[in-house]
């Protein structure tokens, strides 16, 4: 592992009683690069997520961040990472406001005027319930929040989801991007392989809960002839739960 | 702490609406009652107040691992300690706001403000806002970890089986530890309640199961589950081995466990055997005191496995012994609701141990409002000489029952509507060879006269015959003579009065007898039969003449035939005939000391300083004089010996390891 690896997976297995789920996955992410990693539903892609959080402790295996088991010194690392879930994790009951001074409790790094700034350009009201935000607006106060940290480390579980096409694009173009810009290393999933595509520096394909594929995305383009989208199809049909 | 607070907060600001406000509700409670004419507790009311407090915390943390959702903690740069340490300072926070709110509602509302003040709070409060907590905390957590969208076959399934999983486990549990939890608290405890133990037992253990499900499971909710099982079961495993190997060492000492003897130690019937109540190594030795039976011959003690205080009582002839057995206090009230015997058994002539037919109305136990307070419910049991019939002593009840034919009579005092009757002791009670059982009672007239009321009863009917009627003053010790026809009365000395010892002839028939004045103003004055039927009395002088100490000898029908004089000191208290002819008296004068005195000659044949006759004051048992539990010793540091014979040493018999808890015991020095 070299000192630009952020991200390494090493042989992570993932069973669920008898059910397999991750199978002996292993995996680098350079830092300041953009990782795809895709799959039909139920291809473990969410349990490989949390597992490289250190929130779910893999079965075989395991998951370095930064250089350090993340099992073991989550509450450490996560300081320089941060998440955001498929569905917002945010108890409803709390209000906007509440929930970002919890946030700012967390970090030292946290940026309270760039997270109000950005929850004021996306429409969310900082004194409503977080129960009463539409899908689109907490996904993208999720989001929003996960910035507020500004950290080296961005690992993403399908954050489009729910979005409408505009916010779609806006989100692959604005934030990825700018967070690539700035060096920041991501980590997502999605269903999403046109926004995704014009991104991603580096993609992997689960496919029947193994890695199928782990290629730089322009390579990968070039060797095969093929759109990610086409790759993806060829891989994964047949596998998985339709989404 | 910055940390703590924002996990703290947030739980603040999800619950503190509701709860203070049920607060501010029900601190109108105690004004609503006062108006309904009623009064209602203060503390009660804080208590459910808090238990809606704990639960509604303890399942906001629980609710919180549900759906995946614990990851808006575990995201965070949160380690799990500080996450747990957060909501418990959320609990107490949120216990304190609801507290103040319903005390300030209670002082708007309310005239009476007895109760308005801070000690309203008691430790009770504490264990019951962090029982609610934890116990809610794991119920949750357990229904998160197993609900909807699990990622298992059967979601739902498992769902359902939470409350039976859990009724299972607890019933298991209650079960090992009411089998053996029980008695061996009560070894060590006697208020402490074992049901509270076992609640706190379970809340602690949740507790710790649901702490480490959440450290170790952090998302995955099959993990919290597995934490939760598994130290729950741990729980369950190593609590069970404990009380089990507790019960097995606490309540099975065997005689080398015995460390002294300072209980009542007395004789069967026929002298062979002594009933030893010890101090053992273990136990508090004030709630447990075990009884072992000691063939004094031999040496070789055995313990009874009998309740505290019921039992054993032997037959007149020795070859009938009954008992309690001690089975756990627990499961008894269940077990007589479900038809089974009562814990009292009876061994025979041939060994053979039965259950004891009791009255059908007596409970193994004195109390059934909790299950903390149980207590020998039987007074005394008198087998008779063949060990057919027992008279069993309870409550105001005497009760005759036959081995063979159950219960056969019930003479109910409390149903005696002229209140004339004080009862029956049955320690001065002698079965006669008729069958009938002859006792002594108290009976007082209209005019508050008072007389000792000799009577025979018929143990098929239960029907009774005066056999005299004695005219008395104060309490009055009986004692029958083994064919139960003279009877010794002993009064207790009263402040600034002498005391009385008379001989009743019982023989001569209603209204016949007389009583014969033995010693008459005398002080702490004690008698007894002899073997050969001579009787022997002993005073501490009369009042006024505390030296003028004294042992006399009696004929048969109450004539003086000697007076020994025993010099100053404490009053003389009669033990038992050792030998023939040969009675130790303690004729302490600043220490312990036995005199054996030769009750024909008058003379002080030997003193064993230190000593003096075991179980003298409880039972002066009329074993054959020369048998060897009629020469047993007690010496002060509570060692058990036996005499050999007149002028041979002491034989040490209990302890067994001499040295360890006793120092050397001075036995010499004759007269």
């Amino acid at each position: 592992m070299t000192d630009e690896t952020v991200v390494r997976v090493e042989n992570v297995s993932v069973k669920y009683n008898k059910q397999l789920v991750v199978d002996q996955v292993s995996l680098e992410v350079a830092r300041g690069s953009v990782y795809a990693l895709l799959g039909r539903n139920g291809a473990g892609k969410s349990s490989l997520m949390r597992c490289l959080l250190g929130l779910q402790k893999p079965t075989s295996g395991r998951v370095l961040i930064f250089g350090e088991d993340v099992w073991e010194h989550r509450a450490r690392l996560l300081a320089r990472a941060a998440y955001v879930p498929e569905t917002s994790d945010a108890p409803g009951q709390l209000r906007v406001r509440d929930v970002v001074a919890f946030y700012q409790s967390m970090y030292s790094t946290w940026d309270d005027g760039a997270v109000r700034t950005r929850l004021g350009r996306v429409g969310v009201n900082e004194a409503a319930a977080v129960s009463a935000l539409s899908k689109g607006q907490r996904a993208l106060f999720t989001l929003a929040l996960a910035l507020g940290s500004r950290p080296e480390l961005l690992v993403l579980d399908d954050p489009t989801l729910g979005l409408d096409v505009v916010a779609r694009n806006d989100f692959f173009s604005d934030f990825i991007g700018e967070l690539a810009d700035r060096g920041t290393t991501v980590v997502l999933t999605t269903h999403d392989l046109a926004g995704v595509e014009g991104i991603a520096d580096r993609v992997g394909i689960l496919q029947g809960s193994r890695l199928a594929l782990d290629e730089d995305v322009e390579q990968m383009k070039i060797d095969r002839g093929q759109s990610l989208e086409q790759v993806f199809t060829e891989l994964t049909r047949g596998s998985g739960r339709p989404s | 702490m910055r940390k703590i607070l924002a996990v703290a907060l947030l739980d603040c600001r999800r619950l503190a609406f509701g709860l203070v406000s049920g607060a501010l509700v029900a601190g109108l409670v105690p004004a609503l009652a006062a108006g309904l004419g009623t009064k209602v507790e203060v503390g009660a009311i804080v208590a459910v107040a808090f238990v809606v407090v704990g639960i509604s915390a303890g399942g906001t943390f629980g609710g919180d691992f549900s759906d995946g959702k614990s990851s808006f903690f575990f995201a965070r740069p949160l380690p799990a300690g500080v996450l747990i340490v957060g909501r418990f300072a959320a609990l107490l926070a949120l216990a304190a706001a609801a507290f103040f709110s319903f005390m300030a509602s209670f002082w708007v509302s309310s005239s009476d403000r007895s109760g308005w003040t801070l000690s309203v709070l008691t430790r009770f409060h504490a264990e019951v806002l962090m029982s609610a907590w934890s116990l809610s905390l794991f119920v949750s957590l357990a229904a998160a970890a197993r609900g909807r969208g699990v990622r298992v076959e059967g979601g739902m399934r498992a769902m359902v089986m939470i409350p039976v999983r859990l009724g299972l486990s607890m019933g298991a549990f209650l079960l090992i530890f009411g089998l053996f939890a029980d008695l061996v608290l009560r070894a060590y405890f006697s208020d402490f309640r074992p049901i509270k133990l076992f609640g706190l037992s379970w809340v602690a253990a949740s507790l710790v199961a649901s702490c480490l499900a959440i450290a170790g499971g952090r998302t995955e909710r099959l993990r919290i589950s597995r934490f939760q099982g598994r130290v729950m079961t741990a729980h369950f495993a190593i609590v069970s081995l404990v009380v089990i190997v507790a019960w097995i060492y606490v309540l099975h000492p065997d005689a080398g466990a015995i460390r002294r003897i300072d209980y009542p130690t007395w004789g069967s019937p026929d002298g062979r055997s002594a009933y030893v109540s010890a101090r053992v190594d273990r136990g508090d030795g004030r709630t447990f005191r075990p009884v072992f039976i000691l063939d004094v011959a031999s040496g070789e003690a055995r313990r009874l496995n009998a309740d505290a205080y019921q039992g054993p009582w032997v037959s007149a002839d020795g070859t009938t012994m009954v008992w309690s057995e001690a089975t756990p206090f627990f499961f008894r009230p269940l077990w007589r609701h479900m038809g089974g015997t009562t814990t009292f058994r009876v061994k025979s002539a041939s060994g053979e141990v039965t259950p004891l037919p009791m009255p059908s109305r007596l409970p193994d136990y004195t109390s059934v409002r909790d299950l903390s307070d149980f207590g020998g419910a039987v007074n005394q049991i008198l087998p008779s000489p063949e060990g057919e019939v027992f008279a069993i002593q309870w409550d105001r009840h005497l009760t005759f029952t036959s081995r063979s034919r159950g219960e056969l009579s019930d003479i109910d005092d409390s149903k005696d509507r002229s209140g004339a009757s004080q009862g029956i002791n049955l320690h001065e009670a002698v079965f006669l060879p008729s069958g009938a059982l002859r006792a002594a009672r108290i009976l007082r007239d209209a005019s508050g006269a008072q007389s000792l009321n000799f009577i025979d009863i018929d143990p098929k009917s239960g029907s009774t015959r005066t056999v005299a009627t004695i005219p008395v003053e104060g309490p009055v010790r009986v004692q029958l003579d083994s064919k139960a026809s003279r009877a010794l009365l002993t009064s207790v000395t009263q402040p600034g009065r002498g005391a009385f010892v008379s001989l009743v002839d019982l023989s001569a028939g209603p209204g016949g007898p007389q009583p014969t004045y033995l010693l008459r103003n005398a002080l702490f004055p004690s008698a007894m039969f002899l073997a050969d039927g001579r009787i022997a009395a002993a005073a501490g002088g009369s009042p006024g003449d505390w030296n003028n100490r004294a042992l006399q000898i009696f004929s048969p029908s109450g004539q003086a035939l000697l007076d020994i004089p025993i010099g100053r000191g404490m009053p003389p208290r009669l033990g038992r005939e050792m030998f023939p002819g040969i009675l130790g008296v303690s004729t302490s004068l600043f220490t312990e000391e036995l005199s054996l005195i030769d009750v024909t000659s008058g003379a002080i044949v030997r003193r064993l300083p230190n000593m003096s006759p075991p179980g003298w004051w409880f039972r002066p048992a009329a074993m054959p004089p020369g048998t060897p539990a009629a020469r047993l010793l007690l010496s002060g540091d509570g060692a058990l010996y036996e005499l050999p014979s007149v002028t041979a040493e002491p034989r040490r018999l209990l302890p067994l390891n001499a040295g360890r808890d006793q120092n050397s015991t001075r036995t010499s020095g004759k007269s």
